[in-house]
Order: structure tokens, then sequence, then C-alpha cells
């Protein structure tokens, strides 16, 4: 199947406690495997992968660039929230560097945090604001 | 005559200084110039007046809606710092970024270098499409910075200007 992914927008730290913003633009188009299936979700993995993310967090500073993706999963459950997890080759702050990303939609409130694949220190983590941020995946036979 | 036109003069540049030097907030202003071919160049500049934080960040809110900016589009920002375009249809704001603090807009200090490239005529902007949006350097959120302004020439231009005008119509009469 062709599976294509999007997630972009403007995400907040922890709101209402600390609305301090990140940026993040993510978008994906690729042939995926039905990797597992029951009647609760459905996980597809990416077989072909590249891409393109960008993103950058004011409160860690940390940019983060020219992503390509190395691997990717994602899970599509039932009641449409999904879970997207995969890995990724790209310049952090000027250098490269293997990261790990995670993107979530749960209840209609979106997540995503990227790490050092390494060290699994945050590079930047936030939860979108409302009518600025999204998730998007479509799968075509 | 010339004394009573050069007071004149003096009187009136002094009133738009201090109508300029009243903006005392934060605020953006811009400067649309025509091209390339059919569209139109807008150049920014944030002016972190009185504010309350050094500015790290700058959003054009409506970049995609009003301005029809997204990944294509060509963008420029000042020099150590970047730009997430708009992605429409999830995010509609177009995101300036300072890599780090010492390239920040200081309190009461001035930055200009943003610039972007849009079919939007500039006469076709109406209510909130030109709204901005700044980020504080110390808690990292959002700041409005209401509508960006048209650009007006500065102050220091109107005062070389008054002598020149002045001379004008002292030989006119």
């Amino acid at each position: 199947v062709r599976v294509t992914f999007f997630l972009g927008g403007k995400f907040l730290e922890n709101p209402p406690v600390d609305d301090a913003v990140s940026s993040v633009v993510f978008a994906l188009s690729g042939q995926a495997q039905v990797t597992s299936s029951t009647s609760s979700s459905t996980t597809y993995t990416w077989v072909n992968t590249g891409g393109s993310m960008s993103a950058f967090d004011f409160r860690t500073r940390n940019s983060i660039a020219s992503v390509q993706v190395t691997s990717l999963t994602a899970i599509v459950f039932s009641g449409g929230d999904l879970q997207i997890s995969g890995t990724g080759l790209g310049m952090v702050n000027g250098s490269a560097q293997s990261v790990l990303f995670n993107f979530n939609q749960t209840g209609g409130v979106t997540r995503y945090s990227i790490q050092n694949m390494s060290t699994l220190t945050t590079l930047a983590a936030g939860v979108g604001e409302s009518g600025r941020a999204g998730i998007s995946l479509s799968v075509n036979p | 005559m010339f004394c009573r036109v050069t007071i004149k003069l003096i009187l009136v540049t002094t009133m738009l200084l201090f109508a300029v030097c009243a903006a005392a907030t934060p605020f953006v202003d811009y400067e649309p110039i025509a091209g390339p071919g059919s569209l139109f160049t807008y150049y920014l500049t944030v002016y972190n007046n009185a504010g309350t934080e050094p500015l790290a960040g700058l959003i054009v809110w409506n970049g995609n809606s009003a301005f029809n900016l997204d990944d294509t589009s060509d963008v420029n920002s000042p020099l150590n710092w970047g730009d997430i375009p708009p992605f429409p249809g999830l995010d509609d704001g177009l995101t300036y970024f300072s890599f780090d603090t010492s390239t920040d807009v200081p309190v009461d200090s001035f930055l200009g270098g943003f610039s972007f490239v849009s079919s939007t005529d500039p006469g076709t902007l109406t209510g909130d499409d030109f709204q901005m949006v700044g980020i504080g350097s110390d808690d990292d959120e959002q700041i409005p910075l209401g509508d960006a302004v048209l650009h007006v020439p500065e102050p220091s231009a109107l005062f070389l200007l008054a002598p020149g005008l002045a001379l004008l119509v002292r030989r006119r009469r």
C-alpha cells in the first residue's frame, strides 16, 4: 500500500503550564506493508523511506533539519488515534545526528518528540496548539 | 516668511517624530516592493520597543491563508536566523527563529532582514491579514504583536528633508 503521512504546526511544551513554542514540519510518502492487523488496530511499516522533516524548539534552541527517515512504523487505531515512530539521520544544529521520533494523536490531541538516538536526550517536543497543528495519514492500495 | 515656514515645518516634523516614538510597544513594519514579475516582496523589520524580553522568534500568523506561502516560497531570514514555512491545512504560520540568544532582538532594538515573496497584492490586505506574533526569549512563549504596519520614512529622513522642503518653498515665493 502507499501511505502518506503529514505532521506539522506549532506545538507548546506543556500547556497550559508551559507554553514554550516549537515548530515542526514532516512529510513522508512511500510504500508500506501491513505488518499487523487486529480488530482494534493496523500496523504499517514503511519499506521505502525518504521524506523530509524540519523542527525548531525555542526552549532548547535545537534546530533539526534535512532528516532522512531510515525506518518508520505507524499504528492506526480503529477509533482514529495514531501512533507513529521511527528513526532518521539529520542535521541537528548543523551536525549530523541519528534521531528517534515519536508522533501521536490521541483523542484529537497531537504530540511529538524528537530525541538523540545515542543519548535519548530530548531535542524537541510539544503538544499541538489547537487549530495550529495537526497530523494526517492516508492509505491508498 | 522663510522663518515662519521653517518653524511650521519643524513643528510638523516634531509632531511626526513624537507620533512614531509613541509606538512604544513591540511591532513589525513592512515594506512591500513589486517584483519579481507579478509577485511582491515583503520586507519586514521587527522593533522590540519597550518589550518585556528579547525576541527569539517571529510568526507571520496567516502566512498561507493571506500570502499563499508554502514550502516552495522564497523566504529569507536575517543572519543566524532560520525559518519554517507554513504547512497548508496544518499550520498557517511562517515561523522565523533565532538560532542563538546572541542573535535575538534585544529590548529597545530592532532587526530587519526578514522577507518573503508572495502573490498577494499589498493593496488587497484587509483586517488582521498581516497579524504578527513574536516569541519571547525568556519564556519562549508567544507575544501578540498586532498587525504589521506599513513602513513610513524614519524621523531622521524627515529631518533631512525638512530644510530642502523649506528651501523649495522659499524659492517658489
